[in-house]
């Protein structure tokens, strides 16, 4: 059998590649359980130490649990605002049609941190300094752009004969939205949600600005906690993230089908 | 209660932007016709389709089926079915969903959707294959799902967008005996789009030849075919030899016809014609014979050198310099008699087997 060196090396770089990522997740997790007081790589010894200590430290379970209803608060919102508005922008022809495409999409090239200090200087004026729903609305804003992305991307490729022959066939608008549509940007919006939750889970640059001491996220606690100390805590409240993480995309995996999600906006 | 046409289209007319994609066009198609729009590429098929069946506003004119305009309702008031080259089917729902999607909207009840829908899967040869998912459909069984779609809550017309184009060369043909067997069966009046000439003229009960916009003929298929009135007609169904003049005799039935070289020729023709009148004459390639000397003289007789022989299977291509200009004969393989290029033959045809176009 002839070996094909081109996929040979592909394999080969798709690997390497993969190692380059997850090398620092295996080192974090390594770290935390180290015996040592030190925050270095490779570990010492071995300890649950760090994750007792986890135990004794519950506003990081605080942060974590703030970070979750965020984000899973941003998720849906960002994916009910970025579903009309791409689909608005995709079928309607309107007065400043391209201006709100590029205004939804402009956070993606602005620095969060420009959009941060925007958004608090308005949100206090209009009243909103720290609180949930600043934090929401900030991360909304910065996820938004890849919702009405990926949900552009699946619009875009169904074939307009598909709704043309839901509407022939006696489906109302509303019912060809619903009955078809919906279910062909389905991957879209799905892959949509799911960037939007892990951006919100991960920010930092726009919750530093409206966290209060009683509201604080995950990325923030352990930012401010690395302020003052440099012990091995954090490793230990990482590992526990990255385990939560990868078991919610096991179960999204075997329910809905991540990868198939994906792919599907791939190929349409 | 007098009976409508079932599709009325007068006056339709459809730009975009300078484009007059359909030019004020009238026909009517009777109930339980099969009418094909034929014609080139960008003549303004899809766009007459696309209005009769809701998907764009008519600039002008006015679609009545059966008797009641429909031009001011939306896709899902029209009662019409529609078949698309892309087969369009709903990627996310099986083979029995696709079909029931139209009984589904008009809210039957469960049993008669079942009945329905078996009905019609069986009507397209489907039966058992219900529960599939259409991924797993060949291009030709997906085209019958999306016909059985279209019929199962028995539209008041069938319009169908190129529906064989994506599929090869073989199954295109059987599935146009197919549709027209379904066609019948499920006694709906159809409205057939393609380009391909054949196409039309094996399923269509009547052709409507566009052309730019217009329309050039209707006509049955063997009317369009032997009888075209126009040179774009003649040259767009099939092959054609065609040969400019003026009218140098006519009597009631018949015409000569003189070349600016001076030939001759007679046909047969029912239109009045006047001495001096430019016109085309049309022959088609398979009403050319190679006569032999001692045959009794075809009405119009030339001599000339073969150019070319070509065998396609059920006929030979012969190419043969005559009088100044190249014509082109199709012969079938049982009339046969050898020539090879060079050689010098006598052609001709009968005064009917041409046509006097205007010009
Ligand atoms: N949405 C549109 N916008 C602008 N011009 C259009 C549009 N749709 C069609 N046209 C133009 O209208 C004319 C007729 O197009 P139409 O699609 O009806 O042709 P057709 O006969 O179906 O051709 P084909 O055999 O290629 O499908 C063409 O010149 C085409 O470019
Ligand atoms: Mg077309």
């Amino acid at each position: 059998m002839r070996v094909r060196w081109g996929s040979f090396w592909l394999a080969m770089a798709a690997f390497a590649a993969m190692g380059f990522l997850i090398a620092p997740l295996v080192m974090v997790v390594a770290i935390s359980f180290t015996s040592s007081q030190l925050l270095r790589f490779p570990p010492e010894g071995f300890s649950l130490r760090w994750y007792y200590a986890l135990i004794d430290n519950p506003q990081f379970i605080e942060a974590a649990w703030t970070s979750f209803q965020l984000a899973v608060a941003c998720s849906i919102v960002a994916t009910l605002i970025g579903t009309t508005a791409a689909i608005a922008i995709y079928r309607y022809r309107f007065f400043g049609r391209n201006a709100i495409y590029l205004l939804l999409l402009s956070p993606l090239m602005l620095p969060q941190l420009i959009l941060a200090i925007a958004l608090l200087i308005y949100l206090s004026r209009a009243g909103l300094p720290g609180s949930f729903l600043s934090l929401l609305i900030g991360h909304v804003l910065v996820t938004l752009p890849f919702v009405v992305r990926l949900v552009l991307v699946g619009l875009e490729r169904i074939d307009p004969n598909i709704e043309r022959a839901a509407a022939v066939a006696g489906a109302t608008r509303f019912e060809v939205f619903f009955r078809v549509t919906i279910w062909l940007i389905f991957p879209g919006m799905f892959a949509g949600a799911a960037f939007a939750f892990i951006m919100s889970f991960d920010n930092i640059v726009v919750s530093l600005f409206f966290t209060t001491s009683r509201m604080v996220t995950l990325p923030v606690e352990i930012y401010e906690y690395l302020e003052y100390a440099d012990d091995p805590l954090i490793t230990a409240v990482s590992s526990v993230v990255i385990l939560l993480i990868v078991a919610m995309l096991l179960v999204i995996e075997k329910t809905v089908g991540f990868t198939k999600s994906f792919t599907a906006v791939e190929h349409g | 209660m007098t009976t409508h046409p079932a599709i009325e289209l007068a006056g339709l007319t459809k730009r975009f932007g300078d484009v007059v994609a359909v030019d004020s066009i009238g026909l009517e198609v009777g109930v339980g016709e099969l009418v094909s729009l034929l014609g080139p590429s960008g003549c303004g098929k899809t766009t007459t389709l696309n209005m009769v069946a809701g998907f764009l506003d008519p600039d002008a004119g006015d679609i009545r089926l059966h008797g009641q305009s429909v031009a001011d309702r939306p896709p899902h008031k029209r009662n019409s079915g529609m078949v698309f080259q892309s087969y369009a089917l709903f990627p996310h729902m099986s083979v029995f969903e696709n079909v029931a999607f139209g009984l589904r909207v008009r809210r039957l009840p469960k049993a008669e959707i079942e009945r329905s829908v078996h009905e019609a899967l069986a009507m397209v040869r489907l039966d058992g294959l219900h529960d599939r998912s259409t991924q797993q459909l060949s291009g030709g069984q997906r085209q019958r799902v999306s016909l059985a779609r279209a019929l199962v809550y028995q539209p008041d017309v069938l319009l169908l967008d190129e529906p064989f184009s994506n599929l090869d060369a073989k199954l295109r043909v059987a599935m146009r005996a197919e549709l027209v067997e379904i066609q019948r069966r499920a006694q709906v009046t159809a409205l057939f789009v393609t380009h391909d000439q054949e196409e039309a003229m094996h399923i269509s009960d009547r052709i409507v030849v566009m052309n730019a916009g217009r329309i050039e003929q209707i006509g049955s298929p063997t009317d369009v075919y032997r009888r075209p009135e126009s040179v774009f007609v003649a040259d767009f169904l099939g092959e054609a030899n065609l040969v400019e003049g003026r009218i140098a005799a006519a009597t009631a039935e018949t015409a000569t016809v003189e070349t600016a070289d001076g030939l001759q020729f007679r046909a047969e023709t029912t239109k009045p014609w006047s001495n001096g009148d430019a016109c085309w004459l049309m022959v088609r390639p398979e009403h050319l014979v190679v006569c032999a000397d001692t045959d009794p003289a075809p009405a119009n007789r030339m001599h000339g050198t073969v150019k070319s022989h070509a065998f396609l299977g059920s006929a030979h291509i012969v190419q043969v310099e005559a009088a100044g200009r190249d014509w082109s004969l199709k012969l079938s393989d049982s009339e046969w008699t050898p020539v090879a290029p060079g050689d010098d033959v006598a052609i001709g045809w009968n005064a009917p087997d041409c046509v006097v176009l205007n010009a």
